[in-house]
């Protein structure tokens, strides 16, 4: 059965130091600690472009599995802040990566939610087209369009890149999986000549409001108790919101994964980055995925590990 | 339905921030209850969901205080 056989990432080896910046804000380090869960931001060299950290995932994850890149047949890249308007990012790194003819490339544009979206995306185009292996990649460096002087984003994201090998000896099979849109709310967090706006608050009523519901109703979907899960992987958002989904859903904290504190929000990567965790975790067999964001869209799905 | 101060309070109780809420002063403002700009989404998700009405970001930023908004949510009851 097709499934998740592995996942690398990569994350820039710079930061930026949040208490260092967020004293032009007035805001105070226990904030940075207890409530963003962000200290440093991962950030990308000036010189690197959104491919360069796509490449850089998929070339170790080539290196930490026995994969031939020719034996790829499809690519996929999650992103809505590609190098150019025109080509597709996949393209570029298709290209990169000397990857075959015969394999198929294009991009999903989704924000924090496109990396479940993509998994359900990639899988079903493998299986609906006789195809045998894929790579799922993420890459969103939100420090190509945070402005460093508003508050509301700039202590949050975090630049980084995940790849995900899809394949038939799979480590993790992906299944139910649940999808939603708020369309009306896409104002709530846009990207206007270059430059990223959020409401905050529209963004955390809707993640309050819809994420815990959509859990419920995977959950119920997936024949699960909350007690059959081992751990949630969440979007890592912020701190705060983690932890208002968990006490709205009714997730015992030890359960859920927060991996966001030295890196940021890192968007459609900050799921893989936690899963890539898990992949060394064989304690974990029930997993719970969920991605939620720009759009305002939010996916989820059941991961079962298989040994 | 209306809101009392002691309501709002003890929806404020119910929501586990991380204040003393010994020490909660009603007429006080956010910041001096130790109340901050996350904590007070919550508060009016909570607020809003409780009785089932919309606060907007104008109205929210003439809200300074727990009484303040108790007051407000009885106008917006009472309209």
């Amino acid at each position: 059965m097709l499934g998740i056989e592995h996942v690398a990432s990569y994350l820039p080896e710079a930061r930026r130091e949040n208490i260092q910046d967020a004293r032009r804000f007035d805001v105070d380090p226990a904030f940075l600690r207890d409530k963003l869960g962000v200290l440093q931001r991962a950030r990308k060299a000036p010189n690197e472009n959104t491919s360069d950290l796509a490449r850089l995932a998929c070339e170790r994850l080539f290196r930490e599995t026995s994969v031939d890149p020719h034996a790829i047949d499809a690519l996929v890249v999650v992103t809505q802040s590609p190098d150019f308007p025109i080509p597709h990012v996949s393209a570029i790194v298709h290209g990169s990566l000397r990857l075959p003819d015969r394999c198929a490339a294009f991009d999903v544009s989704l924000g924090c939610s496109g990396f479940v979206y993509g998994l359900s995306v990639l899988q079903s185009f493998l299986a609906a087209n006789g195809l045998s292996r894929g790579l799922l990649v993420t890459a969103d460096p939100y420090s190509k369009i945070v402005d460093e002087n508003d508050k509301g984003t700039a202590l949050l994201f975090g630049d980084a890149a995940s790849a995900t090998l899809i394949g038939p000896d799979a480590l993790y099979v992906a299944a139910p999986f649940t999808f939603g849109t708020h369309g009306a709310l896409h104002q709530a967090l846009i990207c206007r000549d270059g430059v990223l706006k959020m409401n905050g608050r529209d963004v955390f009523n809707f993640t309050a409001t819809a994420v815990p519901g959509d859990l419920a109703a995977l959950l119920d979907k997936a024949g699960l108790a909350v007690e059959d899960v081992d751990c949630f992987l969440l979007h890592q958002g912020s701190k705060f919101i983690v932890e208002t989904i968990a006490r709205r859903a009714g997730l015992p904290m030890e359960k859920v994964r927060l991996g966001l504190e030295n890196i940021g929000n890192t968007v459609s990567s900050s799921i893989p980055l936690l899963l890539e965790q898990e992949v060394k975790n064989a304690q974990t067999s029930t997993l719970v995925l969920s991605g939620f964001g720009v759009g305002l869209s939010w996916a989820s799905c059941v991961l079962r590990r298989t040994r | 339905m209306m809101a009392t101060v002691t309501d709002i309070l003890a929806l404020v109780g119910e929501l586990q921030l991380p204040v003393d809420m010994s020490t909660l002063n009603a007429e006080a403002s956010f910041k001096e209850n130790g109340i901050d700009s996350l904590d007070l989404m919550t508060i009016f998700l909570a607020v809003e969901e409780k009785f089932q009405l919309k606060l907007s970001d104008a109205e929210l930023e003439e809200i300074h205080s727990l009484a303040d908004l108790a007051a407000r949510i009885n106008q917006k009851l009472s309209a």
